[in-house]
């Protein structure tokens, strides 16, 4: 057996044994730091596959944001007071939509003859028109744009049912941090720069390896959500201005978009020279969007109550 | 040469994190448990660190890798405070109480 394959084996024991100790663990709170652990083996399972970007959203959304959400919400519902179960007759409700769903995922992966090849070949041909040299980043903002336009425009949605929802009326929770602890605010100092320029620097390698807009935005909340944290209020980034920058991703797509729908008659379908230029703009804007939005969910959820 | 080096180092620090999980295992309390973890394992991700970086391509991906590991330091530092600070006022909340 060759080395990979021992290494694959363990992994995928790992992923098996983790995610039964999370559901299995006697504290919520321990239950989710085991999800965190998954999450960041489903991260290593990624790269293991051949996916470097799905892998890097999956450490920074899947284990880190929603990590600390869910921490965020454990938290809160102990000061709330106790864990409220589902009623009785209900408790076996979610083990048998989770067993039906992977019975279906699992017989129909069985039900493919062949390994599927996928569409690669084809993304690896029409790569040199392409307004990004890297594949990944290729397919989500140039051969389907109008599918990126609508996932940023869920986003959008999340973080306004979110606003709608927060007992806080008012957005500015972002500006009344936390009461500063040394040591949190020691770290947040220390790495929230580290965090803001490896948000950057992936959103601006996203063009040519893997990176991107939503690994980017993601890394940006991560630093927003350390600041808010250590005790350092975002005060200039609230009220009209957060909401500026929750809608700033889709405005800039739906600008490109109804620009380029004008000039050539097609929705996003980017001229000649200057489909790089655009890419990156967009990238950005949704960049920035991803993280405010992330932001808020996270500061958002943890203002009601404060 | 360089090979012997980085299994070495590789094997050096694979000793610690078992050190480190031991510790997590046997003992008593929370505090000495946090104490094995960040002393322990950060000292092993250092060695490990250190023989990845033998392998590097570049210098700039070694830089990439030491950062790694600097900032592994600094977010056991923070977590492990959080954690026992967490513990110890829940702990006087439990006496007053």
């Amino acid at each position: 057996m060759a080395t990979g394959d021992a290494f694959d084996a363990l992994l995928a024991a790992a992923l098996v044994w983790s995610a039964w100790r999370s559901l299995s663990a006697r504290d919520t709170a321990g239950a989710v730091v085991l999800y965190i652990v998954f999450g960041l083996l489903a991260a290593l399972a990624w790269l293991r596959l051949g996916a470097p970007d799905v892998a890097l959203a999956e450490a920074a959304i899947g284990a880190g944001i929603t990590g600390a959400l869910l921490l965020e919400a454990v938290a809160r519902r102990r000061r709330a007071g106790g864990d409220r179960s589902l009623p009785l007759p209900l408790r076996p409700l979610p083990i048998v939509l989770a067993s039906s769903l992977t019975a279906a995922v699992v017989v129909s992966a069985l039900m493919l003859r062949s390994p599927d090849p996928g569409l690669g070949a084809l993304v690896g041909e029409s790569l040199d028109a392409a307004a990004a040299s890297h594949g990944v980043t290729a397919v989500l903002l140039d051969f389907r744009a109008y599918d990126t336009l609508l996932e940023v425009a869920v986003l959008l949605v999340a973080a306004l049912a979110l606003l709608t929802l927060a007992r806080t009326d008012d957005v500015s929770s972002l500006s009344r941090p936390l009461p500063p602890e040394l040591q949190i605010a020691w770290v947040a100092r220390v790495v929230a720069p580290v965090a803001v320029l490896s948000g950057v620097y992936l959103l601006a390698l996203g063009t040519t390896a893997p990176g991107g807009a939503f690994q980017a935005g993601a890394v940006l909340a991560a630093a927003a959500v350390l600041l808010w944290l250590g005790g350092y209020g975002l005060a200039p980034l609230c009220g009209v201005a957060l909401r500026l920058l929750l809608v700033a991703g889709l405005a800039c797509f739906l600008a490109v978009g109804s620009a380029t729908a004008l000039g050539s008659a097609a929705l996003l379908d980017y001229p000649a020279g200057a489909g790089g230029a655009l890419v990156l703009v967009v990238e950005t804007a949704i960049a920035v969007s991803v993280a405010a939005t992330l932001a808020t969910l996270f500061v958002g959820a943890g203002a009601r109550g404060r | 040469m360089s090979d012997a080096l980085t299994l070495a180092l590789a094997l050096g620090g694979a000793v610690f994190f078992v050190a480190g999980t031991a510790g997590l295992v046997r003992f008593p309390d929370l505090q000495s448990r946090l104490h094995a973890l960040t002393k322990a394992d950060n000292v092993g991700l250092g060695l490990v660190v250190a023989a990845l970086a033998l392998r590097a391509e570049s210098l700039a991906s070694a830089a990439k890798l030491v950062l790694v590991w600097l900032l592994a330091l600094v977010a056991s530092a923070a977590a492990s405070y959080a954690l026992a600070s967490g513990a110890h006022r829940s702990e006087e909340a439990d006496g007053d109480g």
